[in-house]
């Protein structure tokens, strides 16, 4: 199991779906997942399957939205799980990301 | 005799009576009895024998009145000691009581207002306390500003982790960048490595066909052994490369491994240590409510009690109502002791008591003592005299 990466039929969104770690291990392949994409996407990281983020996930979620143009980044963070959001908002990432 | 007798006990029974019955509306009845009984006993003790005056008016001789040693005569003065002994008692134990009274409330009061003031230096010293406690003061401990600065800090903390993480995967991202450039550097040099052993077989070819042309091929055999040294350079260059390029790999895949621990910190410890920050927070949060809300408790019942001393203190003014009723008791035992002399007078066979006794209740009446009408404490106010 590893990270996955879906497009929509219409091309303009781009879901990556996460494993249940989420660490520096992931890095590339996270990387990769969006590098050759354009920066104007709708992006959607699904957490459904996640269980454990170390600091390089902040690292890396907010690598993506710079990628996506920074402030002006549609980026949605999906069915993260409870202790996960925890985690996230410890780190005030419910003000940088949008959360559901 | 016996007339009289009965009449002056009649007399003296509703001299009792007026003196217990102090507040008594039915005074005016009591003394008009005790007059008429008095009058009575003064006509009786004529009937007993013949009038000294009137005999004396008869013989026409100044004949000074015999003092007649009546039984009556000497029950009445006896009864009139007892009676001026009592009374003269009871004046005493009067005055006492006013004293050991008046000595009473004024101590009594003191002391209430002495614990009204220890009372509110508690309620002082109380909410210094709490004061104090919850950093109110300059010098006390601010627990409140602690937990604040705390948590400010953990928050600075969190920021720099989350920046030093971005900024480590940054680099990360670029390492992996230069790897890629290093691993395309690999593959030129793998294709400069084909072109030169191309290149070797090239010069190996020419060398053989030069050969087969015999004497005029060995120019053409020289310049293909020069084409086959280039090679051979070329090729031991490029390993000399590719073993500098490997190096630089190697030490690059090392720093990943510096920034691999710089990205990954495990946030467990910094989740925990900001919970308890804030439960630090809200603990202090409620301690200090507790303790605006015992302040709060104290002063109402600083408030509480001083209201009791109040009410402690207009209790004392039943003073005030004792007092007057005292200084009544005292006049009326005046005028009872006055009653007592005209009752020895009567004994003495004076003409005069009932006018005497006339004028003394005129007098008295125009110095009526009002009946008190209050009953008790609870009745509202003391009337004012």
């Amino acid at each position: 199991m590893s990270i996955e990466v879906k497009k929509s039929s219409d091309g303009k969104e781009l879901t990556i779906y996460l494993d249940e770690q989420f660490d520096f291990a992931h890095h590339k392949d996270f990387r990769e997942a969006y590098r050759n994409e354009p920066a104007n996407l709708r992006y959607r990281v699904n957490m459904a399957r996640a269980r454990y983020l170390d600091s390089s996930a902040l690292g890396m979620l907010l690598l993506l939205k710079k990628h996506a143009g920074g402030e002006a980044a549609d980026i949605i963070l999906e069915d993260v799980p409870g202790e996960i959001r925890e985690v996230l908002e410890v780190a005030n990432f419910h003000k940088i990301f949008t959360l559901r | 005799m016996k007339p009289l007798f009965i009449a002056l006990t009649a007399a003296l029974g509703l001299l009792g009576v007026d003196v217990a019955g102090l507040a008594a509306p039915w005074r005016w009845a009591v003394e008009g009895g005790m007059i008429l009984l008095l009058f009575l006993a003064w006509r009786a003790r004529g009937q007993g024998g013949a009038d000294p005056e009137k005999v004396t008016e008869e013989r026409g001789e100044t004949v000074a009145p015999a003092r007649p040693e009546t039984a009556s005569g000497e029950l009445i003065r006896t009864l009139e000691g007892e009676l001026r002994e009592e009374s003269a008692s009871t004046a005493e134990e009067v005055r006492r009581v006013q004293a050991l009274l008046h000595e009473a409330v004024t101590g009594l009061a003191r002391e209430f207002e002495n614990m009204s003031c220890f009372a509110q230096r508690q309620e002082a010293i109380v909410t210094e306390i709490l004061e104090h406690n919850s950093g109110g003061s300059d010098g006390g401990v601010n627990v409140r500003q602690f937990a604040e600065d705390t948590s400010h800090l953990m928050e600075e903390f969190i920021s720099i982790l989350t920046s030093v993480s971005e900024q480590s995967v940054e680099t990360a991202h670029h390492i992996d960048d230069m790897v890629e450039h290093l691993d395309g550097i690999f593959d030129l040099l793998d294709d400069v490595k084909s072109i030169a052993d191309q290149t070797n077989l090239l010069a190996l070819n020419a060398a053989i066909e030069a050969a087969r042309a015999g004497e005029a091929g060995r120019g053409f055999a020289v310049v293909a052994d020069e084409v086959r040294n280039l090679s051979a350079r070329s090729t031991a260059f490029n390993d000399q490369i590719k073993e500098q390029v490997a190096k630089a790999k190697g030490a690059i895949t090392h720093v990943n491994k510096t920034v691999n621990a710089m990205a990954s910190r495990d946030l467990q410890v910094t989740i925990e240590a900001r919970n308890r920050v804030q439960r630090t927070l809200r603990a202090v949060e409620d301690m200090n409510v507790f303790f605006a809300a015992k302040i709060g408790e104290v002063s109402a019942l600083g408030e509480e009690q001083a209201q009791a001393v109040a009410t402690a203190v207009r209790g004392l003014q039943f003073e005030d109502i004792c007092r007057q009723s005292l200084e009544a008791a005292e006049i009326s035992l005046e005028r009872v002791q006055e009653m007592i002399s005209l009752l020895r007078d009567v004994a003495a066979g004076d003409t005069d008591v009932v006018a005497r006794l006339q004028t003394a209740r005129e007098q008295w009446s125009t110095t009526r003592h009002k009946a008190v009408a209050q009953e008790g404490m609870d009745s509202g106010d003391v009337e004012l005299f």
